[in-house]
């Protein structure tokens, strides 16, 4: 068996690079726009020369139809992507966590 | 991650939305409440050993087999399982209600009492879980965070797109998988395809 490694660093969607994130927010958008009732405003396609925050853009309007879609297929909230735990930062990964948890109440 | 984390905020949750026919609310992987919420830290700790212990033999029955979602009292029973007392009829009982669900080999994993358990590339002392940084933690709710995203997003795309999936060429698994660099998606292969 391989062993799977910790990723160092956020990768794919959650990646910090700009021109990494959009290729994987642009393969999210593509696999998406399959799905019924998916946003005309969300046809076209990340081009490379997109900027960051419209980038940011796209996949907030993505997530929000994942998660809406999601809900109504099974009547519950999605398990959504998260960064990876960092020290500095793991107070507000698990401020995450716990408003995750939330979600069921 | 932000944006994902506040569209649930913006959903409709009205309960009219949610077709008829959903299934019964089940996960690929123990929700992260399981870990968060428990009631003491004795139990939180017998969570994460369990889920240790048995996260491969899991991993691999979900490549192996089409094992479906558990549902959430399923995975704490599990969870809650406690090694030293398996032989108890109450807990025979439970164990009993997990193998049904999870198979006898994959519960036989949580008899073998390793000293030490690979959680990817970290091997930790399972002795030590008590005192687990909470890095270790994190990563160990990332990576279940990681595997139920990844499994419920090829779940609602083969529901959605039922037409696609049929045509044995779909290159839908593969779209999926740029998605992630993941090695996850080496079990989303053998698992549907």
């Amino acid at each position: 068996m391989c062993v799977e490694r910790f990723p160092i660093k956020n990768e794919g969607m959650a990646s910090h690079e700009s021109q990494e994130k959009r290729h994987y927010i642009e393969t999210f958008r593509v696999i998406l726009s399959a799905w019924p009732a998916f946003p005309v405003d969300l046809e076209a396609s990340l081009l490379p020369s997109a900027v960051a925050t419209h980038v940011w853009v796209v996949e907030k309007q993505l997530a929000r139809f994942y998660t809406q879609s999601f809900f109504n297929s099974f009547g519950r909230p999605p398990i959504v992507p998260h960064l990876i735990p960092n020290p500095p930062l793991l107070s507000s990964v698990l401020g995450v966590i716990d408003f995750s948890s939330a979600l069921l109440t | 991650m932000f944006s994902w984390n506040v569209a649930f905020q913006d959903a409709d949750k009205n309960a009219n939305r949610v077709r008829a026919n959903a299934p019964k609310m089940a996960y690929f992987f123990p929700h992260l409440a399981s870990f968060v919420r428990g009631d003491s830290a004795e139990r939180k700790e017998r969570y994460i050993h369990n889920w240790l212990v048995s996260r491969s033999a899991w991993i691999t029955r979900l490549s192996a087999s089409d094992a479906s979602p558990v549902p959430p009292r399923s995975w704490c029973d599990f969870l809650n399982l406690i090694p030293a007392t398996f032989a108890s009829s109450h807990s025979g009982q439970q164990l009993q209600a997990s193998a049904n669900i999870f198979g006898p080999s994959f519960i036989k994993t949580t008899h073998e009492e390793p000293l030490e358990v690979q959680f990817r590339d970290l091997t930790l002392n399972l002795a030590s879980l008590g005192t687990l940084d909470r890095t270790t933690k994190g990563k160990i709710l990332w990576d279940l965070y990681e595997h139920n995203f990844r499994f419920e997003l090829v779940a609602l795309d083969r529901l959605l797109c039922p037409q696609i999936w049929l045509d044995p060429n779909n290159n839908r698994l593969d779209r999926i998988r740029q998605v992630s660099l993941s090695v996850i998606n080496v079990v989303l292969t053998s698992l549907f395809l």
